[in-house]
């Protein structure tokens, strides 16, 4: 019996030892990339990118982030934005002439536009992406974006459905094949900008000849079904897979930029994780980083210039219910949320839970939107512990004493539920206040919000325009559609009504900036901590994704002009 | 036999039930402690199980607060001070492992103790309560049976959560619950398929020839015969459940924060690596 | 033992078997989906709560769109309507046929189950008859190393394993997909699959073996003389068979149903990360399709199963 036995431990041992180094060969890898290529661009060429799949093919319906970045790439509006957040012509052969009043845009459109299918573009078929939009039984979920052309609200907001009387009154409609002409109920100083967004772009009327039409749902048969006038066509479309892009023979190339790349491949990885280890095999050229090993791809890829971060018009931060009792005090209200607020250490945070992967910020709106410098209230609402205790004392409760367990509620996620414990932490370390963590998925979370069902709430706000009334309207003054937290205050709602349709530019953006400052140091609602920044791989070989990479892009870097993407070998 | 199907289905059938079966504890026991690897086994186990026990309640074996934060030691490897290194927050994994594990058998030994419950009371009446009864508890098997697990799980923990009801609101209870919702299946199939065939065993004619009571029967004679396959379900169903609870963690709502289970410690681990 | 079909008496009650069986699915299925039905609709959060939440007149527009706007009692009889003639309804997230995006997904999981499960079993039961004829030897241990280490180790550690040892820092194997015929996108996701149920099936093959090698059947056969190998093809594999093929029902529908766990690793996009997804996202439609499918696949392969065990064991008679 012996000699067997010891055999078997040998070979235990034997099997062990394979597995241990097996590992260990696997944890000191290198994947020393060849350094940057900065070749020049060539002709032909094939991308793959790894992208999250969006839920609809249809520009006058879409909400997700993905579905607007695949949008972008095969449908243009009438205007696009160019680097510096200003609406150039696209579509338009030039800016609108506007009426006197403010109210009436007239453009016209460039000559010989064509659909990719051969037909003609025509004024009709932007008239008809507008209509879709308004159309209540499209369900658009930016419908509110446009809520200032004229009898677009009242026939999305009509309860039978769609009326063709009151689309009729919608006011937009095309003069002759070339002029369209929008109407809209107030002045509106950003009003060309929404002209490029997606939910104006053109419907192809030869397609679907009435606003109602059914639009072709995200599946194998859509590209066959759908006509494109952006720089790409959608040549195929594989559910949970892949869509694949070609270049669009009839792009009108506005800007002079074609696209140079034989196709463009968008693969659908919904773990991050993943299409970071595809990347690393070459598999895909391009992902957003798996945060969680954010460290480990600096120290890889930024030597190689292959991690790119951009910063990205979003701000985070404790959204604070402020009909809670304690929070929204009229008297002590502030002393609490300033005493959370300053109890909050968002450099750490940003160190531990995002690798530093966000900026630490104490001003609601970014500054390229029209905000503040990330400073600009440091000594207001910055950390500081003992300011935070003094605040806590002034409100009533001297270390902490009887003050509430308040709850705070996260979307289930390893960075979330990070910065969920590390606010734990500094509230019950610097405050002595404890406080319950409630993990929830992320409909949940939403519902709760939505119902107005929460106390404390790391969340914030992404821009959907670059403008500073994008960050204001519907989510600071009282009563506003998107403000859960129930931020009311006089003075907001005085300003946000001078502001909202005011056409002296300069003046509306410092009343803007007056507002920002109001919502940051009076907690109204958040707690205002970081700036959000996004990650990316891009392959060395690529051309146009990194150089274009900025807070416009949608998902991938330098999707808002994805027609200057191509390969330099 | 009576219908096909009567025979023991998936996660059954181990050596066990295919052994001839024994009566005695004390005839398993002697059994037990004379296999040398089961014993080795046994004091592994045993050592796991101190060190969870005194690892959650003595701070000599805990060493650290496992919530205590320190953010200027964060992802540290392992090392004398921190025995299996820091994790992002800066908290000591060495207790936090410890406090998971506790976690993680308090879900693998609470899904299998209401597993067994329900599936010996399934699987008896079934077994025991005449055709009527049997086809009730059968159909009833079958439907826990046709359920998707992780979609059926992750569906009875969303419902359970957020509600203010006793116990139940209780997020480790909540994930116990869910999870043994769609385990307790094979147990009962399984005791019912043993009991059909010990009711043709000899002894049990004999015992019922000797006007023995029916529960005399069932609790001496039968249920202890019928335990050898089941234990083995149940104890393959523990690591079972703690995956399950892993699986949720890393994709829906795991435990309470910052109380860590094996599988979110895994999730992070795995995400580290590479 | 095919002989069993070719008894008119046993046929026929066969046949009526399972016709019973096949009527039974009827109310096993309607239960399926009432209890998935009201139970998915008392979670917390529709399918239209997003992370910006929708004005009001928009998710009323919605609503009225996928026919959620109704009482729930009317929601469900309508559900079950529609479902008798066969319409499984809407994605709420994509607006796609339910059925449509089973059946697309179905193909890929199908291929990369039914490849797991050969390797489950070809493997699993190899393993399975070498610890057997080596029972407390070398091999005996190897096998029995390797049932524990399948185990044990849950499939979303190894398969992360598998990924950044062998695709990322040996590149033998790609990332990403399915593609049936090219290795590199097949063996890693058939392991990371097919090893916990290889690791089941070594074990119970291993414990049938070796109560079938005690039987006095194989004893005399040994005893009149038949070469061992004879004795172990002939005689005890097949006789081993009866709970092998009993746990291989179920775990071939569990393996073609899909994984969320491996589809989602490798992003193979198969019918698996439906059942998860379509929980978190609220999407109704799929919840229930895709309960329903699992329901229906499991019922079948359990009444193959039966019809198979009979085959096995002629011993088995249907009533």
């Amino acid at each position: 019996m012996k000699r067997p036995r010891r055999v078997r431990w040998l070979w235990l041992l034997a099997a062990l030892a394979a597995i241990v180094a097996v590992a260990f060969a696997a944890c000191d890898g290198d994947d020393d990339g060849d350094g940057v290529v900065s070749g020049d661009r060539i002709q032909g060429g094939e991308l793959t990118l790894a992208t999250i799949e969006g839920d609809a093919l249809d520009p006058h319906f879409s909400s997700f982030a993905s579905d607007i970045s695949l949008q972008r790439m095969i449908w243009r509006g009438l205007y696009t934005l160019d680097a510096s957040n200003e609406p150039q012509p696209s579509m338009a052969a030039s800016l609108p002439d506007i009426s006197e009043d403010g109210k009436t845009y007239t453009i016209t459109l460039r000559d010989g536009l064509q659909w990719s299918d051969g037909d003609d573009l025509l004024a009709e078929d932007f008239v008809m992406g507008i209509l879709r939009t308004c159309n209540p039984d499209n369900a658009g979920e930016y419908q509110y974006v446009l809520t200032n052309i004229a009898g677009c609200d009242d026939h999305f907001g009509n309860d039978d459905g769609f009326d063709e009387a009151l689309e009729n009154l919608v006011g937009v409609q095309a003069i002759d094949d070339t002029t369209i002409e929008i109407t809209i109920a107030e002045p509106q100083p950003t009003f060309t900008i929404i002209l490029s967004l997606w939910m104006t772009f053109p419907a192809p009327v030869h397609l679907f000849p009435n606003s109602g039409d059914a639009w072709p749902d995200p599946g194998p048969s859509a590209p066959g079904q759908l006509a494109f006038n952006g720089p790409y066509i959608l040549t195929a479309y594989t559910p949970g897979d892949s869509a694949v892009l070609e270049p669009n023979p009839n792009w009108a190339a506005p800007n002079g930029i074609s696209p140079t790349l034989d196709k463009v491949t968008l693969r659908f990885i919904d773990d991050e994780a993943v299409s970071t280890n595809a990347y690393r095999t070459g598999e895909v050229d391009f992902t957003n980083v798996d945060l969680a090993q954010l460290s480990a791809i600096k120290s890889d890829f930024e030597p190689t210039g292959e991690y790119v971060r951009v910063l990205f018009p979003g701000t985070v931060g404790l959204q604070m219910q402020l009909t809670h009792p304690v929070l929204g005090d009229p008297d002590t209200g502030l002393d609490v949320r300033l005493a959370l607020r300053r109890s909050i250490d968002e450099f750490t945070e940003n160190e531990v839970c995002f690798d530093g992967g966000r900026v630490p910020t104490t001003s609601w709106i970014p500054e390229v939107s029209g905000g503040h410098p990330p400073d600009a209230f440091e000594d207001v609402i910055g950390f500081n512990p003992d300011a935070a205790r003094a605040h806590l004392e002034a409100a009533g409760f001297p270390d902490g004493e009887g003050f509430p367990t308040l709850s705070i509620l996260v979307r289930d996620s390893p960075s979330n539920i990070c910065v969920a414990e590390f606010l734990q932490e500094g509230f019950r370390t610097i405050l002595n206040i404890e406080t319950t963590i409630e993990v929830v998925d992320g409909p949940t979370r939403s519902a709760r919000f939505t119902a107005e069902d929460f106390e404390l709430f790391p969340g914030g706000w992404i821009q959907d325009y670059p403008d500073p009334e994008n960050w204001v309207l519907g989510l600071a003054e009282t009563g506003g559609s998107l403000n859960n937290y129930n931020c009311s205050d006089p003075e907001i709602d005085a300003l946000v009504e001078q502001a909202r349709f005011n056409t002296n530019n300069e003046e509306r953006l410092q009343q803007y900036k007056q507002i920002n400052e109001l919502i940051v140091t009076r907690v109204c609602g958040i707690g205002v901590g970081l700036h959000l920044a996004n990650d990316y791989l891009i392959k060395p070989f690529t051309v146009g994704l990194a150089e274009n990479a900025r807070g416009l892009d949608a998902v991938i870097a330098g999707d808002w002009i994805a027609e200057a993407w191509g390969v330099s070998e | 036999m009576a219908e096909a199907e009567a025979v023991s289905p998936l996660e059954a059938l181990e050596e066990v039930a295919l052994r001839p079966e024994r009566g005695l504890w004390s005839d398993a026991f002697r059994r037990l402690i004379r296999n040398r690897l089961s014993m080795a086994a046994l004091i592994l186990l045993a050592i796991v199980a101190a060190l969870v026990v005194l690892g959650n309640y003595v701070d000599v074996v805990q060493r650290y607060d496992p919530r205590v934060q320190d953010h200027s030691a964060t992802q540290e490897g392992p090392s004398l001070d921190h025995f299996f290194g820091t994790d992002q927050l800066g908290r000591d994994n060495w207790a936090r492992v410890l406090q998971g594990t506790w976690i993680s058998l308090q879900v693998g030994l609470g899904v299998q103790v209401i597993a067994l419950t329900i599936g010996l009371l399934v699987g008896g009446i079934a077994a025991l309560g005449g055709r009527l009864l049997d086809n009730l508890m059968m159909r009833l098997t079958d439907l826990g049976f046709a359920f998707p697990d992780l979609l059926f799980i992750i569906l009875l923990r969303a419902v359970l959560a957020g509600r203010d009801w006793p116990i139940l609101g209780e997020p480790v209870p909540q994930m116990i619950f869910a999870i043994a919702f769609v385990n307790w299946v094979i147990i009962s199939r399984l005791v019912r398929g043993q009991m059909l065939s010990l009711a043709e065993r000899d002894y049990v004619m004999a015992a019922r020839a000797m006007g023995a009571t029916q529960m005399r029967i069932v609790f001496q004679h039968m249920l202890p015969n019928t335990l050898g396959p089941v234990i083995v379900a149940v104890v393959f169903g523990i690591p079972l459940a703690i995956f399950a609870e892993a699986v949720l963690a890393s994709s829906a709502s795991g435990c309470p924060r910052p109380r860590p289970a094996w599988a979110s410690w895994s999730r992070m681990a795995t995400a580290s690596f590479r | 033992m095919l002989s069993l079909f070719s008894d008119g008496n046993n046929d026929k009650a066969m046949t009526g078997y399972i016709i019973r069986r096949v009527l039974r699915m009827i109310p096993l299925l309607w239960a399926v989906a009432t209890v998935t039905f009201f139970l998915m609709h008392a979670v917390e959060g529709g399918p239209f709560d997003r992370e910006k939440e929708l004005p009001p007149n928009v998710l009323a527009n919605l609503e009225k769109k996928y026919n959620v706007d109704n009482p729930l009692v009317e929601q469900y009889g309508l559900y079950l309507l529609n479902l008798v003639q066969g319409d499984l309804g809407l994605s709420f997230e994509t607006n796609r046929e339910v059925s449509t995006i089973i059946r697309e997904g179905v193909e890929v999981s199908a291929q990369l189950g039914a490849s797991a499960f050969l390797y489950a079993m070809v493997f699993g039961m190899t393993m399975g008859v070498i610890s057997a004829l080596n029972q407390n030897r070398l091999g005996d241990y190897l096998g029995v190393f390797f049932a524990t280490i399948g185990t044990a180790l849950p499939n979303f550690i190894m398969a992360t394993f598998l990924v950044i040892i062998f695709s990322v820092q040996l590149g033998w194997f790609d990332v990403l997909g399915w593609e049936l015929g090219n290795y590199r996108k097949m063996v890693l996701p058939i392991l990371a699959l097919g090893t916990l149920p290889a690791a089941y099936i070594a074990r119970v093959t291993r414990a049938s073996i070796l109560e079938v090698l005690n039987q006095d059947y194989i004893r005399t056969a040994r005893a009149k003389g038949l070469a061992e190998r004879v004795v172990v093809l002939r005689h005890t594999i097949k006789n081993a068979m009866v709970p092998i093929l009993t746990v291989a029902g179920p775990i071939f529908a569990f393996l073609v149903t899909g994984s969320f766990i491996v589809e989602r690793i490798f992003a193979i996009n198969g019918v698996g990360r439906h059942f998860v997804t379509a929980v978190f996202q609220r999407d109704y439609g799929v919840i229930m399709g895709t309960t329903i499918f699992y329901a229906v696949i499991i019922a079948a392969a359990n009444l193959v199963v039966d019809i198979l065990y009979a085959v096995a064991d002629p011993r088995i008679r249907y009533r």
